[in-house]
């Protein structure tokens, strides 16, 4: 049984009038969207009406056509101007750089982390993001210590912005937070939401939530990381679906609710939002490059974490024999690039959601044994479809659609 | 259309609409698990799915499944690729072919070796003072 949803009886579209756009029903609300991401809500009288045509000068044509929904008044250059900045003509490359500094009892050497930081500091985009992951802090702090000074200094020598992060999962020994405090670097804290709400590791902003919790947990551990200073979540499921859709539902209610007192944003929402692909978190290439202690350079952290077989074909070279600008030429980011073209997948080509929304190819490879994935029967596609479900049925109604729009500015 | 006899399930699939190419897909997916042969007999295929372990019928059954959604979904890809809307294909070929070009070495240290020489020595004496940190 197919996801997307159908109306009942549609009338044959009058052509001079509908402009090209998919639709879905989301609750009471007919949602349509064209193929860069501009969108309307329509009560289903209203889009049947929108189907039939529209008389000139009614309220709901107007609203239509500063949407693009209406190709007899079809504003070319908007549309044009609003694709481009969403196409991969905007990407400014992948702007997270993420350094595993130890796997299996394997730290990252400290030559091979220099060669990390140099490799980032080649890619063209203005922002420079990395993410330590460390396997044991303790025996690997000379590696955090060198890594965040090293980038520092070569964010002020090639004048860009350079962010910060270290992944722990418990509180620091006092000397290290104020090191990294020292040298503005931020914590993300990987939190298990499970049982009653706790702030494990204090000064965390930015929280890797893994939840398998009831929707009634969600506000209680909203506001828990809020007043501990989190600004940004992102929610991962752990246990069934079903729940987390609900925790998941609960918490953006909370998130809206304490919005103007304390922002908190959910990443993945965001990325969503966003409508650029490579704003959505884990996506190969797209958004993330990740360097394993070894040396090698991997499509994201999850193709870094398959089994050996799948990993070769997302491994895409190794930090001192491979050049940035010679990435593209690689058949692993060719592919996980064409992989990531929504346009071409069943289902989402028809989905009303494809401009917001790319599963990750090592998702499709994990779950599926397949870089494209199949996604009528995708466990993934299937959750993206529900949270952009749930985040846009917030956005039909006015009182957390401001809310919610606060996010991208 | 599946017949399973001494642990080995057979399928025989109509061209069209099966191609070569997504009877290819459908093997790729089995790598490690299962081998795959092929034979081409007029107007269609017969293909053979032989386990690396041995399987019970119900599992080499949803193997067999497993192999024909996968073909059914790459011959699906292929029609879709065909009549998708042409900018995004173009703008990514338009991305690989010109590659991700990386930023240029800093002028300042191409004009000031001594910018340079002064650059990696900051940068020796922190991986100096690093390694005293590591155990």
């Amino acid at each position: 049984m197919s996801r997307l949803t159908e109306i009942d009886k549609p009338p044959k579209p009058a052509l001079k009038s509908v402009g090209p756009h998919q639709f879905r029903r989301i609750g009471k609300f007919v949602l349509a969207c064209d193929d860069s991401g501009r969108f309307a809500f329509l009560s289903q009288a209203e889009y049947l009406g929108y189907l039939k045509g529209l008389k000139r000068g009614t309220a709901l044509r107007d609203k239509l056509a500063i949407a693009g929904l209406m190709s007899d008044s079809f504003d070319f250059d908007e549309a044009a101007r609003f694709a481009a900045e969403k196409s991969l003509l905007s990407w400014p490359g992948p702007s997270t750089h993420l350094l595993k500094l130890g796997a299996a009892g394997r730290a990252m050497s400290l030559a091979t982390a220099k060669r990390a930081v140099d490799f980032a500091f080649s890619a063209p985009a203005r922002d420079v993001g990395l993410e330590l992951i460390p396997e044991r802090l303790e025996s690997e702090w000379g590696l955090v210590w060198f890594i965040v000074q090293y980038a520092r200094r070569q964010g002020e020598w090639r004048k860009k912005a350079v962010s910060l992060t270290v992944r722990v999962e418990a509180a620091l020994p006092a000397r290290m937070k104020e090191f990294l405090d020292g040298h503005r670097v931020d914590l993300r804290a990987v939190v298990e939401i499970a049982g009653p709400p706790s702030v494990a590791v204090p000064g965390a902003r930015r929280v890797l939530a893994r939840v398998n919790a009831p929707a009634e947990a969600a506000s209680g551990w909203i506001d828990a990381l809020s007043e501990a200073g989190v600004e940004s979540i992102l929610l991962e499921p752990s246990g069934s679906a079903k729940d987390f859709l609900a925790f998941y539902a609960a918490a953006l209610d909370r998130m809206l609710q304490l919005q103007g007192r304390r922002d908190m944003r959910e990443e993945r929402g965001l990325g969503f939002l966003s409508g650029r692909r490579w704003l959505l978190p884990g996506h190969d290439v797209l958004s993330e490059l990740c360097y394993a202690p070894d040396g090698s350079i991997y499509s994201g952290e999850l193709a870094a974490s398959l089994d050996e077989e799948a990993r070769d074909l997302l491994k895409l070279g190794e930090l001192g024999s491979r050049r940035f600008d010679d990435l593209a030429k690689g058949p692993a980011v060719r592919a996980v690039l064409a992989a990531s073209l929504s346009e071409n997948q069943p289902m989402c080509s028809q989905c009303v959601y494809r401009p917001f929304c790319a599963v990750a190819p090592s998702e499709n490879l994990r779950s599926q044994g397949t870089l494209w994935g199949r996604h009528p029967s995708s466990e993934r596609c299937a959750l993206h479809m529900a949270l952009l479900d749930i985040l846009f049925s917030r956005l039909a109604r006015t009182e957390s659609a401001e809310a919610l729009r606060q996010w991208l500015s | 259309m599946i017949e399973i006899e001494d642990g080995v399930a057979s399928i025989s699939l109509p061209k069209p609409p099966y191609t070569v190419e997504s009877l290819r897909m459908g093997a790729l997916l089995l790598s490690g698990r299962a081998e795959a042969f092929l034979d081409e007999k007029r107007g269609a295929f017969r293909v053979e799915l032989k386990p690396a372990v041995p399987m019970t019928e119900l599992e080499l059954r949803a193997l067999a499944g497993e192999f024909l959604n996968e073909c059914l979904s790459c011959l699906y890809r292929q029609e879709l690729i065909k009549s998708a809307p042409e900018v995004p294909q173009a703008l990514l070929a338009q991305v690989l072919e010109k590659g991700f070009p990386a930023l240029p070495p800093d002028p300042l240290e191409q004009l000031e070796p001594q910018v340079r020489v002064d650059r990696e020595t900051e940068t020796e004496e922190l991986l100096k003072a690093a390694r005293k940190l590591l155990p």
